[in-house]
């Protein structure tokens, strides 16, 4: 049974399962919320463009982080704004951000050279790098996102599901999305430094996806998905220990051989998956 | 006008090496496909699909680069195919409709790619070059793909532009009428796939998507008709990979980038201009 | 079987399934040529299917005979407004069909669309953009469009629904300037004022016929209460009083005898 324990000897390693443990189970609980509501896109773009707000950042000298936030922020709210413009879909604004902000972000990096090195740590995270300021991040933006379910969690749901019912109940919608959008924002910032910029998509969806096929209602789904994200982080790094692939990579394969398999399995997924007009249970993607 | 005029001049400077003209002449050639295909990209709302098909040939390219009997460019093939016929068959779901599925699917994508990279493959090309592009990459052979490619866009979207007009517009009359609109929405996504995958040696697989869609979306904003629009984009599409490979090398930057870079700016300058009309009252 | 030569359509045992779901059932009415036909029915009544079956993208039971092209004026989406195309774009689609996919509209062509437009009274909005035009305007470009197909029979999705005076009049001068002309118009709606007061013919359906036939055949409490169960109750031939518990209000409307 040597090779259980032998990763755990290695002080590296065991910062890198604290990490993969805490943003994989923060991740894939959150990601149930970006998952329900269509934002994959959404999330995919806001990783990208996260890149030119840390370059910009490290140039001013300000704290990476900052940079990510605002990043993400501007993105969010160009594409609202573009996609308000009847000419253009969501999804188009979107196909605009991205590439636009990616390109201006990379352009910056190969024109600074103490950055460039570490272009492919910050597409791929580096996991294994992980620092004691990195894991008490992780350990905060966990409580923070812990904390927001905890708290408004009933109302988060009710949004994401009935916006009219939760209008009529004089929610202050906009307002509970900025919260849901800072609190996703967030985990996915601090996850990048475990997987990175072009990987984190999966973090966020794949849980939630396995989750899904198995579950009916939306709390055990984001229970599972927790739990399943925590998991595959685990197993990636017992692979990733054990052979010379990226701590990163290995995490993400993790998570779609998990939904790969639950989805083949599917006369058993379909069993448990939720009907269609109950209260509560897991409807198909509100768009937000 | 004189700041135009040095501009041009250190454009025409840029391109003095065989290589760079290579590079030109395969981002001209491109220019005509991203233009016609990237029309339908952006009015048919397929920036996220198209973007999964770049992303999802990185692997391939990885293979094809590990594997001399493959190539790059069949390796690409190969990975744009299957991307397009998965993610195509999911989307179709509405259960997974919102693209969760086509982001778990390109993340795995990027995953393989990379631990092929790191342990199965040690390659000479450096992984900049794959996910963003290169001034030296292109060939002859890319040049007769491209060209290939554009031949093959202009036939089809001669022949298929007013069913994808109607079906655009509106589906359910399409079908009526009898204009097939699967058959025809099929065959634009392998249009897609294929404009994609000759493009990949200027720009990389995880920027290619932006040339498809940025010039067009600028295009978006200043035609006023699906027939027009493609002629905007080209000429933009032109413009940008033009400037970009010249503005590239003077940075030693991935010319990927700088040209998304460019297009983004193009795109955002285009939209201030129409507001600034807008404001003084006068039509855009 | 096939359709006589004073008919438009003629279906016969029409029935369609959706896995467990019957949503037609043995369906069988003919419409003579010139006939303005209103289908009606409660909401899940199998309209739209009828009208797809009719326009042969189901592969049902039973029989149809219809001459085709069948002309097709479907619900107003949201969804195409944003696409960049003018009226008189939309207008001449409608030759798409005949003309072969692939061959632009002529010089022709382009002067028998800005007829139609003007058919629907929209002569001097053919350069507008699609956008801008309002609801009304837009089923009348539409109208126009189907128009163009030149086919023997039109079929309407909801037409007159939500739109304004002046349209609706055009739509229905439209509608009957065909009927004049020996085209069959078979319109759905779930208006049964409405249809009571412009078509010459109506279809009850609620799965299966309820009833067909000319409007003052149709329009009698039995019939009514058989296609809406007892929420039908008709106090003279001057008013019927409608409670829609789908729409759970109570609707009264005058119709000419």
């Amino acid at each position: 049974m040597e090779w259980l324990t032998d990763p755990w000897s290695s002080e590296i390693m065991r910062r890198a399962f604290a990490e993969a443990i805490v943003m994989g189970a923060t991740t894939g609980a959150l990601g149930c919320f970006v998952l329900v509501r269509g934002l994959a896109f959404l999330g995919e773009s806001v990783a990208h463009t996260i890149i030119f707000g840390v370059v910009v950042a490290f140039l001013l000298g300000a704290p990476a982080a900052l940079g990510a936030v605002l990043a993400a922020a501007i993105t969010v709210g160009l594409a609202s704004a573009l996609a308000s413009d009847r000419r253009f879909s969501v999804d188009v604004a979107m196909g605009v951000l991205l590439p636009a902000f990616f390109g201006l972000g990379v352009t910056l990096i190969a024109l600074t050279e103490s950055y460039r090195s570490r272009l492919q740590d910050t597409l791929f995270g580096a996991i294994l790098g992980v620092t004691d300021l990195d894991l008490l991040l992780a350990a905060g933006v966990a409580a923070i996102a812990a904390a927001t379910l905890l708290l408004a969690g009933k109302e988060l749901v009710l949004v994401t599901f009935d916006r009219e019912m939760a209008r009529a109940m004089g929610y202050r919608i906009a307002l509970l999305d900025l919260l849901l959008f800072a609190v996703v924002t967030l985990a996915a910032v601090v996850a990048l430094r475990a997987v990175g910029n072009v990987l984190i998509t999966a973090m966020l969806l794949g849980p939630a996806l396995s989750a899904r096929l198995v579950t009916r209602t939306f709390w055990p789904m984001v229970a599972t998905a927790a739990c399943l994200g925590a998991l595959a982080g685990i197993v990636g790094l017992y692979w990733s220990w054990s052979s010379s692939v990226g701590g990163g990579a290995a995490i993400v394969i993790a998570i779609s051989a998990t939904f790969a398999v639950l989805a083949a399995a599917g006369p058993l997924g379909r069993l448990a998956r939720r009907r269609p007009g109950r209260p509560g249970a897991v409807p198909e993607e509100a768009s937000c | 006008m004189r700041l135009i005029l040095t501009i041009v001049a250190a454009v025409l400077d840029a391109f003095d090496p065989p290589f760079m003209q290579r590079g030109l002449l395969v981002g001209l050639v491109l220019a005509v496909p991203l233009g016609l295909v990237g029309t339908w990209v952006v009015l048919r709302a397929l920036a996220f699909f198209t973007h999964a098909v770049g992303v999802g040939t990185f692997p391939g390219v990885v293979v094809g680069l590990g594997v001399p009997a493959v190539g790059p460019f069949l390796g690409a093939l190969a990975a744009a195919g299957l991307i397009t016929a998965a993610v195509a068959g999911v989307e179709r779901d509405e259960r997974v409709r919102g693209g969760a599925v086509t982001g778990l699917v390109l993340s795995t994508a990027m995953a393989v790619g990379a631990i092929l990279l790191t342990s199965a493959f040690a390659l000479s090309t450096p992984v900049d070059a794959v996910l963003f592009g290169s001034l030296l990459a292109a060939t002859v052979d890319d040049v007769e793909r491209a060209a290939a490619v554009a031949v093959v866009a202009l036939v089809a979207v001669l022949f298929l532009s007013q069913r994808l007009e109607s079906a655009t517009f509106d589906r359910a009359w399409s079908a009526s009428a009898g204009a097939r609109p699967i058959l025809t929405e099929a065959l634009l996504l392998g249009l897609i796939a294929a404009t994609v995958v000759v493009a990949l040696p200027i720009v990389g697989s995880l920027l290619v998507s932006g040339l498809l869609v940025l010039p067009a979306a600028t295009a978006r904003l200043m035609a006023g008709s699906a027939s027009t629009m493609p002629l905007v984009a080209s000429a933009l599409a032109a413009l940008e990979i033009t400037v970009g490979l010249a503005l590239a090398r003077e940075l030693d930057a991935p010319p990927g980038a700088v040209i998304c870079a460019l297009a983004g700016l193009g795109f955002a300058g285009a939209l201030l201009v129409e507001r600034a009309l807008a404001a003084r009252g006068q039509p855009s | 079987m096939s359709a006589d030569a004073g008919e438009a359509v003629a279906v016969e045992g029409l029935s369609v399934a959706f896995g467990a779901r019957q949503a037609l059932s043995e369906v069988s009415f003919r419409v003579p040529t010139g006939a303005f036909v209103g289908i009606l029915g409660p909401n899940g009544a199998g309209k739209t299917t009828l009208l797809r079956a009719l326009l042969g993208q189901l592969a049902p039971r039973g029989r149809i005979a219809i001459e085709r092209p069948v002309a097709y004026v479907p619900q107003l989406t949201g969804a195409g407004s944003a696409f960049p195309i003018d009226a008189l774009g939309v207008v001449l689609m409608g030759f798409f069909p005949r003309l072969g996919w692939w061959r632009r509209p002529s010089r022709t062509d382009r002067t028998r669309a800005r007829a139609l437009l003007d058919r629907v009274g929209l002569a001097n909005r053919a350069g507008s953009s699609f956008d801008e035009l309002s609801g009304g305007q837009r089923r009348r470009v539409l109208l126009a469009r189907a128009l163009a197909q030149e086919g023997r029979v039109l079929l309407l999705d909801e037409p007159l629904a939500g739109v304004d005076a002046l349209s609706r009049d055009l739509l229905l001068r439209a509608i009957h300037e065909e009927c004049a002309s020996g085209r069959a118009v078979l319109m759905t709606t779930h208006d049964l004022a409405e249809a009571a007061r412009v078509c010459d013919r109506m279809l009850i359906l609620n799965r299966e016929l309820i009833a067909q036939g000319t409007t003052e055949q149709i329009f009698t409490q039995e019939v009514l209460r058989r296609a809406y169960g007892s929420d039908v109750l008709v106090l003279d031939r001057g008013i019927a009083v409608l409670d829609d518990p789908h729409h759970g209000h109570a609707e009264s409307s005058r119709w000419s005898g």
